[in-house]
């Protein structure tokens, strides 16, 4: 039959799977049929009834009411959206609803953005016929968490939040209890957010039609002098974010619903934790170290000094001695800027950024494999995978709108983890391998020896698209299992199902995250991880592929940008004598051609008097980089150190000049999130006073130092970048539109979802064998220090919790743990909360117990977000031994209770 | 005497156990079916039989067989739904308590005929005592190789699993149900998706009551041609009704559908008669939730033919002067009894069992029973009639499921045939405190006036 159907008499064609709201909405237009329990990002739910319509099976004959928002359009069915009674019921419906609801409308916080109150109007109500009756207008508002609020004597039992908190993050947290006329919500088994399971990730506010639940910045509020959209700041999922903006101050923040990356959804980091900008901690004046004291200067002062010091630098030394550190925190715009500075300017290809402490094995691993360092597909493509592969990640915590998507996955579909702790995600999966910190090698590899003795690999695959199979078939064959299983602590026989699962899936797709690039083996890591996708077919198509899960929110950006000491800009080897030729004719400056110093390079040869300038921006190095204090050492040791930053880190004490920079809130830009989506950052604030935009900065020294380069502005930037970047080759920032462009963009302008479709980039995909090495750490202090200490985050913070220690975050989560194992604290006598010491080849920190089987015996996990914790005096300088990534997840130590300072807590406790 | 097919050997001693049970002829059907039967077969069986579902709807059981869904690799599922909470029903209990393998004899040729490995008895919590017989029986069935791997060697695995309700009566919607069944909040689904095509887990689904699935043991005993040939055009077969009230013999009987309303209320073979030496005021023909007929229209539809016991002749007349089969509770009101107390009385019920879902019936059954107690304490106003007949008019046919109809019927029909008791109660607050309005005119036929 014709897939026509008639609305107030007039034919329109609708689509498969259509509902007649759906089909009105498209036709008519979205104000046509009131809504109230219907929402953009949830499926349809049916309980309003307020967008009944008639439907009719012959022209003016018997009608039905309808509910459009669920019900399935019926071919040649005529449908009447606002007959006689259609309207009546709908007043009525309405009435019915107002007899249990405040009139209070004026005073109300989202008063004339109410869903409610537009219903109303629309339908017209003028007056309620019923007397009045019993209600629950004397229920008591919920005001204790930091974020979220409910008053729900407005609600209207729309089970919108209900489904928001399941369908959107999967928390579960909310429910209807009671029946009928007793019915209302409930946060888990309380009364409160804050001590319900509540992630304070802001669905349910912002699905909520009416005030009943909301947040403390009235985010639905429509008072606003202006909104605008921008990216979020604090991870690589990109999300896109509505900031709404009073008297040039943030005010709140809402998630869009036609953003492609987050869909109406947010965590609490993007949406809440935003007031860090204008704490009264921020710098508002440059610093230069004056008598070994930091003291405010002007700009102009601050610039002098330090193109006074480069150059005496330079010309004392040469450029080698100089180098930068750029951050995944800035825009793509930035990054370029702050590398072509270091390479045109100052002549050295000392340049490296903080991917280098997350994923540069990634890039690196998947280079060798398939010539490119980025995610294959994209987040959409859960939408099309059958079975999911998540290792060394923690997304729920580190990554939170896709690591809803994919614990809605999880719950529902087939799903690996291979994580050391038993991480939110592990407790749904389908199969955890609970391998030992530091072994992701052995478990990969028995994947890979069970895929090929089960006989599952896609042989055409390889035939057609690989090259160096049958070598690493025999490598793998070779391998002996019992071995990899007492390596690793997984069962055989699981890594055994795990691997036919994975294989036998029709479209597989992996993730991960730094549990596997921040090892001494994460290179091989993901080739390995590259072999699984290759070996099953797994690459080139929808719902499949690699997907490394990119820890800041422009670490993608900043590879890109050509911030690593041995590539250029658009990932050219500066070695290459044709790349040479085209970056010094595209900079016209001479470049050098030898490779410069990577991080953990450079704080030896600061050390060892190699190094003499360093310039951070937006890096907490003191905090965040391993073995705090190798590092300290070799940053006292520099004769300049500049540091580009909101606050006053830990690092930036020690600098001889410290620059205020803005906020993302404060400037324009790009950013590249963890799928290659290249996003407009938009201007929300001006900086506040005395700050200045990180890429202006370094325009201005560029300047100073003799280098033309026009003033910080993202559209001419980008012009610049897309004609070196190949690419980037079609961007253009007026045409990145509100949800971006993945990369490539060709000149065209169109974009690409999914990468290696028919061919890799180097040609053929290269199967890369390795064997599992221990890392040295255990080699060398594993007698002495039999424990194995990982670190791990906590969703509500970011890193070393700078911003978000800022922030109404600090209420709910207080301060770090150490994650115990109730077996080891029993063998220690430590019981939930007492201070542990942790005892490390390089020093010692303590930290609060917190006992849980989360890990195993023998395993440790402790966050690292608040500095008292001084986690990196524990951890190595071991670096993986391809892209020197540092081993932040494997750190051998011994632990007793804590004695010291915390003698005196500790007898309380005692009593 | 009308044939019994059901409750022919209730009264057998010791019917409940198994052995007697099965020496009186008990699992025949199972082995008929399995050992000379494909599912087809069985199927095509039930459908000639004309069996419609005794849950409430009446809806044609083999043509509801028909619609499920087969997709490879995906189970299917048959539900029984003895959830049986609606005022004025209890036949379901009935059978159960006496004759419990009925049910699952019933329930084994079912599942083989759907394909459903696992099968669920959904009972209301409330009846604890028959969870215990269920049990029992499940266990002498398994444990006679009627249940369990490779039945009679066929290679038809069932089980049967009973599981509890919790005290709601929306749970026997089925949708409700099946998300109870699931372990969640017993809310209604919306529809489509039907279970036929996602029920259970998702899975393709069958919700039978109690009483359609014992059906199913002497259709395949005797052919479903042989069934059909009891009963009326459509109303084939024998029905239990549970009749109660101001009769002088309460109790579950079971009829063949061709007999007269006017027979089963005064025939000494079923209700014997009004109580008391009163008189019949109204009846309730089919659970609390289908429309009341006064007397008058009880006994003889509004064309002036006798009404019978038949799924078509208690709707003649449609809602304007007839009701429904419904779910075979009958509940009969003598001259003493006041239309608009019992209206109250079930619209608290609903009130009370209303999940919360939909506006209307959230909202409206809470303003109906407190404006139906506003009358019936004297405190009406003569607005409030057409207050409630607008609420109800909302409700009905505008929620998820039928529970917001199965509030709306009553309070629709009371208002109808009753108004002016209603307007009594109104304009004689006093009176109405101290007596009833009685038997009025209701005896007499009415005339029907359309509202
Ligand atoms: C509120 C409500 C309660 C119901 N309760 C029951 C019940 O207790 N038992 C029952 O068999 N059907 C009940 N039903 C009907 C079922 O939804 C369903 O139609 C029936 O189980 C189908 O079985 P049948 O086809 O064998 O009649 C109820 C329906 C509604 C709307
Ligand atoms: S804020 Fe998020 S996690 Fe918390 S109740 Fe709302 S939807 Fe659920
Ligand atoms: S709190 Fe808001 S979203 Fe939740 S049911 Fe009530 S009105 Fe609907
Ligand atoms: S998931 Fe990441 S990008 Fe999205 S709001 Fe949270 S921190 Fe920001
Ligand atoms: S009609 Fe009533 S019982 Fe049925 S789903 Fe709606 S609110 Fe629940
Ligand atoms: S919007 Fe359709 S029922 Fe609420």
């Amino acid at each position: 039959m014709e897939r026509t159907a008639y609305i107030n008499d007039r034919l329109y064609p609708f689509e498969e799977g259509d509902t007649i709201l759906g089909f009105v909405k498209r036709h008519i237009g979205k104000e046509v049929i009131p809504t109230l329990c219907d929402a953009p990002n949830l499926d349809p739910f049916g309980s309003c009834r307020v967008c009944s319509v008639d439907v009719a099976l012959v022209k003016n004959g018997p009608a039905k009411v309808q509910a459009s928002c669920h019900t399935p359009v019926i071919a040649g069915s005529y449908i009447s959206t606002d007959s006689e009674r259609i309207t009546r019921l709908r007043r009525n419906i309405i009435e019915l609803v107002l007899t249990d609801h405040p009139l209070d409308c004026l005073t109300c916080e989202v008063n004339n953005n109410c869903e409610l109150q537009t219903v109303a109007a629309k339908v017209g109500i003028r007056d309620v016929r019923y007397p009045a009756g019993k209600n629950h207008l004397d229920k008591k508002k919920d005001l204790a968490h930091p974020y979220m609020t409910s008053d729900l004597s407005k609600c209207i039992n729309c089970f919108r939040c209900v489904r928001a908190c399941d369908e959107v993050q999967g928390e579960f947290v909310l429910s209807m209890a009671g029946r009928g006329f007793d019915s209302h919500i409930v946060k888990s088994y309380n009364d409160s957010f804050f001590d319900s399971d509540c992630v304070s990730c802001g669905a349910c506010a912002q699905a909520c039609p009416t005030s009943a639940i909301s947040d403390v910045f009235e985010s639905k509020s429509i008072i606003a002098d202006k909104k605008v959209r921008t990216i979020c700041t604090y991870c690589g999922v990109g999300c896109n974010l509505d900031v709404a903006v009073v008297n040039g101050k943030v005010k709140s923040i809402q998630a869009p619903y036609d953003a492609e990356v987050n869909e109406g959804h947010t965590c609490l980091k993007g949406r809440f934790a935003f007031s860090f900008y204008n704490h009264p901690d921020r710098l508002r004046t440059p610093l230069i170290r004056k008598n070994g004291e930091l003291v405010p200067a002007s700009w102009e002062e601050a610039y002098d000094f330090i193109v006074r010091q480069l150059t005496q630098i330079k010309n004392d030394f040469g450029p080698d001695y100089i180098a930068g550190i750029s951050s995944a925190r800035c825009t793509n715009e930035e990054n370029y800027l702050m590398q072509k500075f270091i390479r045109a300017v100052i002549g050295t290809n000392n340049i490296d950024s903080c991917a280098r402490v997350c994923h540069s094995p990634t890039a690196l691993g998947l280079q060798r494999t398939f010539g490119t360092g980025a995610a294959t597909n994209s987040i959409i493509d859960l939408e099309y995978t059958d079975c999911i592969m998540v290792i060394g990640a923690n997304p729920t915590d580190a990554h939170p709108v896709t690591g809803a998507k994919l614990k809605q996955f999880a719950i529902k579909g087939t799903s690996i983890v291979i994580d050391p702790r038993k991480t939110e995600l592990a407790k749904y999966a389908t199969y955890h391998l609970q391998l030992r910190p530091g072994t992701n090698v052995a478990v990969l590899n028995m994947l890979l020896y069970y895929i090929i003795r089960e006989g599952l690999e896609d042989n055409q695959f390889i035939a057609s698209r690989t090259e160096g199979y049958k070598e690493f078939k025999d490598h793998i064959l070779a391998m002996d299992m019992d071995e990899m299983e007492k390596i690793s602590g997984v069962d055989k026989h699981l890594a055994r199902q795990a691997a036919i699962a994975y294989a036998s899936a029709a479209n597989a797709m992996s993730f991960h995250g730094l549990g596997v690039t921040e090892h001494s083996q994460g290179t091989y890591t993901v080739m390995l991880i590259a072999d699984l996708a290759m070996i099953t077919g797994n690459i080139g198509k929808p719902g499949v592929g690699v997907n490394p899960l990119r820890g800041q929110n422009n670490v993608q950006g900043a590879a890109d940008m050509g911030c690593q000491p041995y590539q250029g800009a658009g990932y050219l080897d500066i070695t290459n004598a044709e790349n040479h030729h085209l970056y010094e004719d595209f900079y016209h400056a001479k470049l050098p051609l030898h490779v410069g110093y990577k991080i953990p390079q450079m704080y030896d040869a600061a050390l060892n008097g190699k190094l003499k300038a360093l310039w951070l921006m937006g890096e907490d190095n003191v905090q965040t980089d391993p073995n705090t204090q190798h590092v300290i050492s070799a940053l006292r040791k520099l004769d300049l150190l500049i540091v580009q930053e909101l606050f006053m880190t830990e690092t930036a004490k020690l600098a001889h000049v410290v620059l205020p920079a803005a906020s993302f809130l404060e400037k324009s830009g790009t950013f590249t999130n963890g799928e290659r989506r290249i996003q407009r950052v938009q201007k929300v604030v001006e900086p506040i006073e005395g700050t200045k935009v990180d890429g202006q900065i370094i325009v201005d020294i560029m300047n100073r130092m003799g280098y033309a380069q026009p003033d910080y502005d993202p559209a001419t930037m980008l012009e610049e970048i897309s004609k070196i970047v190949p690419f980037f080759a079609g961007v253009k920032w007026d045409e990145l539109g509100e949800n971006g462009k993945q990369w490539p963009v060709l000149p065209d302008g169109t974009d690409t979802e999914t990468l290696h479709i028919g061919s890799f980039k180097r040609g053929k995909g290269k199967f890369q064998s390795a064997d599992f090495i221990e890392t040295k750490e255990i080699v060398n202090h594993g007698k002495e220090f039999p424990y194995i200490l990982t670190t791990n985050r906590e969703l509500e913070h970011y890193n070393c919790g700078t911003m978000t220690r800022r922030t109404g975050n600090a209420l709910i989560v207080t301060d770090d743990v150490l994650m115990i194992n109730p077996a080891d604290a029993a063998g220690h006598l430590i019981r939930e909360g007492d201070m542990v010491c942790v005892i490390s080849a390089r020093g010692k920190i303590d930290v609060k117990a917190h006992i849980t089987d989360e890990v195993k015996a023998g395993i440790l996990s402790s966050t690292f977000h608040f500095p008292d914790i001084k986690m990196n005096d524990l951890t190595s300088d071991i670096s993986d031994s391809e892209a020197m990534c540092p081993e932040y997840k494997v750190v051998a130590v011994n632990i007793r209770k804590s004695k010291g300072k915390y003698k005196n807590e500790l007898n309380k406790v005692g009593e | 005497m009308g044939s019994k097919l059901l409750l022919d050997k209730v009264h057998i001693e010791n019917i409940r156990s198994y052995d007697v049970y099965r020496r009186e002829g008990g699992y025949r059907s199972v082995e008929k079916a399995i050992r000379s039967m494909n599912p087809v077969a069985v199927m095509e069986e039930v459908k000639k039989s004309g069996l419609r579902g005794r849950g409430g709807a009446g809806f044609p059981t083999g043509m509801k067989w028909s619609f499920l869904a087969k997709p490879e690799g995906v189970p299917r599922y048959l539900v029984c739904n003895a959830d049986e909470s609606e005022p004025g029903t209890f036949k379901d209990r009935y059978l159960m308590e006496f004759i419990p393998h009925l049910l699952i004899e019933g329930l084994i040729v079912s599942s083989y005929a759907i394909g459903s490995n696992r099968t669920y008895i959904y009972i209301r919590g409330e009846f604890k005592w028959i969870i215990d017989i269920l049990e029992q029986a499940i266990t002498e069935a398994k444990n006679n190789g009627w249940l369990g791997k490779n039945i009679l060697g066929s290679g038809f695995d069932c089980e049967i699993y009973v599981h509890s309700g919790a005290g709601a009566y929306i749970c026997g919607e089925e949708t409700a149900l099946l998300e109870s069944l699931e372990g969640k909040r017993g809310n209604p689904r919306i529809k489509p998706p039907f279970p036929a095509v996602r029920g259970l887990w998702d899975c393709p689904t069958v919700v039978n009551n109690v009483e359609t699935i014992a059906a199913v043991v002497p259709i395949i005993n005797d052919g479903g041609d042989n069934y059909a040939k009891i009963g009326t055009g459509k109303s084939t077969g024998t029905k239990l009704i549970s009749s109660c009230g101001n009769i002088k013999k309460p109790g579950v009987y079971e009829i063949e559908m061709s007999i007269s309303v006017e027979e089963f209320i005064y025939s000494d073979e079923y209700c014997g008669g009004i109580a008391n030496g009163r008189r019949l005021k109204a009846c309730i023909p089919g659970g609390s939730s289908v429309p009341i007929l006064p007397a008058n229209l009880l006994l003889k539809t509004a064309k002036g033919d006798s009404r019978m016991m038949t799924y078509e002749s208690l709707a003649d007349g449609g809602f304007q002067s007839g009701s429904m089969m419904g779910s075979g509770g009958f509940i009969v009101l003598d001259e003493d009894q006041c239309v608009v107390r019992h209206t109250y009385t079930l619209a608290r019920f609903y009130r009370h069992e209303s999940c919360g879902q939909c506006s209307p019936c959230r909202e409206g059954t809470g303003w109906m029973e407190k404006i139906l107690l506003n009358i019936e304490n004297g405190k009406g106003k003569m607005s409030d009639i057409d207050l409630l007949w607008d609420i109800q008019r909302k409700i009905e046919g505008n929620t998820i499921c039928p529970l917001g109809d199965a509030a709306a019927w009553p309070v629709a029909a009371a208002i109808r045939h009753f108004r002016d008791e209603f307007e009594w109660h109104i304009t004689n607050p006093d009176d109405a405190q101290r007596r009833n309005y009685g038997l009025a005119n209701y005896a007499e036929p009415l005339k029907v006036v359309a509202v």
